[in-house]
């Protein structure tokens, strides 16, 4: 048996990756409040874990203002999304399997 | 791969982590369609006493237990569908708040074309009026007109969203537009006021929920 992506197969990146295939389209990102109140996650332990999304090359984070306030955006690269369906994919047919 | 930081973070066995991406999903839609739930309880409101009000007329109504002047009617079923106008153009608006995108340019879009259908609605019934259509005739056409376009904005929306509930919506609309105006003035208005809300209700009910399109499938 292959092993689940043990990138998302951790309970707040495996919600942090659903929110993001299920509220974004290709090319689209979200702001990090919104994201945040999404998930209803601490802004401390979301921005750990995007980070380890982010070197895995799952998500990308752009950094910019909105008027004079700092502004984070993220969005799933193409990447991400493939390994979220990868592991999608796999994770129920181990459910299948396993009844 | 583990690290100290990570170790109350360890996954869960399959089937939790299953329900965990389930539950997620659910609380993604619901935070997608919060606007919109708001918008449908308003409409269904609006709908219910407005074309109640309407029914109730003393010049062209049909309710058999009580009536009230014409005027009145009017003005109560114009404002509430004002309210439900603004209402909607705020949910409008906050619905794509935190994202931006294409999907964005989508809803912008979708958003538009509510707002260039019913003036062309409008326009249309202007027309027709102008050219001598009997008021008689009007209070078929002006509702039955607007509610049709209400149902293919909604299929359009379903289709865009994938929403099939949405999509349902259209679809009740475009028949309670049929009934109401093959049911004749006035019991036509009673339709509105009841077949309509109801649908609304029970959309704004499952979208609250976070119905998601193709549940249990692996879209």
């Amino acid at each position: 048996m292959t092993e689940l992506d043990p990138v998302i197969h951790a309970p707040a990146r495996l919600r942090i990756m659903t929110a993001l295939a299920e509220a974004l389209e290709d090319g689209d990102e979200i702001t990090f409040p919104a994201l945040q109140k999404l998930l209803d996650m601490t802004a401390g332990n979301l921005t750990t874990h995007l980070a380890k999304l982010e070197t895995a090359g799952y998500v990308e984070l752009t950094k910019t203002f909105s008027g004079r306030k700092p502004a984070t955006f993220i969005a799933l690269t193409p990447v991400g999304r493939g390994a979220f369906r990868t592991y999608r994919t796999h994770l129920l047919n181990l459910l299948g399997g396993a009844s | 791969m583990t690290t100290a930081s990570e170790r109350d973070d360890l996954p869960a066995d399959p089937a939790a982590m299953a329900d965990l991406m389930r539950d997620q999903r659910r609380r993604t839609r619901r935070w997608e369609l919060r606007p919109y739930v708001a918008m449908l309880v308003v409409w269904a409101v609006s709908w219910a006493v407005g074309f109640a009000c309407l029914w109730s007329s003393d010049a062209d109504g049909g309710n058999p237990w009580f009536r009230m002047p014409a005027t009145a009617a009017a003005i109560v079923f114009i404002v509430l569908m004002a309210v439900a106008i603004v209402v909607s153009i705020v949910a409008g608006i906050r619905s794509g708040v935190g994202v931006r995108g294409p999907s964005r340019l989508a809803g912008a879009l979708y958003g538009w074309s509510w707002t260039i259908s019913m003036l062309g609605a409008g326009a249309l019934l202007g027309a027709v009026g102008r050219a001598g259509m009997p008021s008689e005739t009007m209070n078929i056409l002006a509702p039955g007109l607007f509610v049709l376009l209400v149902g293919v904005l909604y299929l359009a929306g379903g289709a865009l969203w994938r929403a099939p509930v949405q999509y349902a919506l259209g679809v009740v609309m475009i028949a309670t537009a049929l009934a109401a105006s093959f049911a004749g003035s006035p019991t036509h208005y009673l339709v509105y006021a009841t077949v309509g809300p109801v649908a609304m209700l029970v959309v704004a009910a499952l979208m609250a929920r976070g119905v998601l399109p193709s549940e249990g499938s692996s879209r």
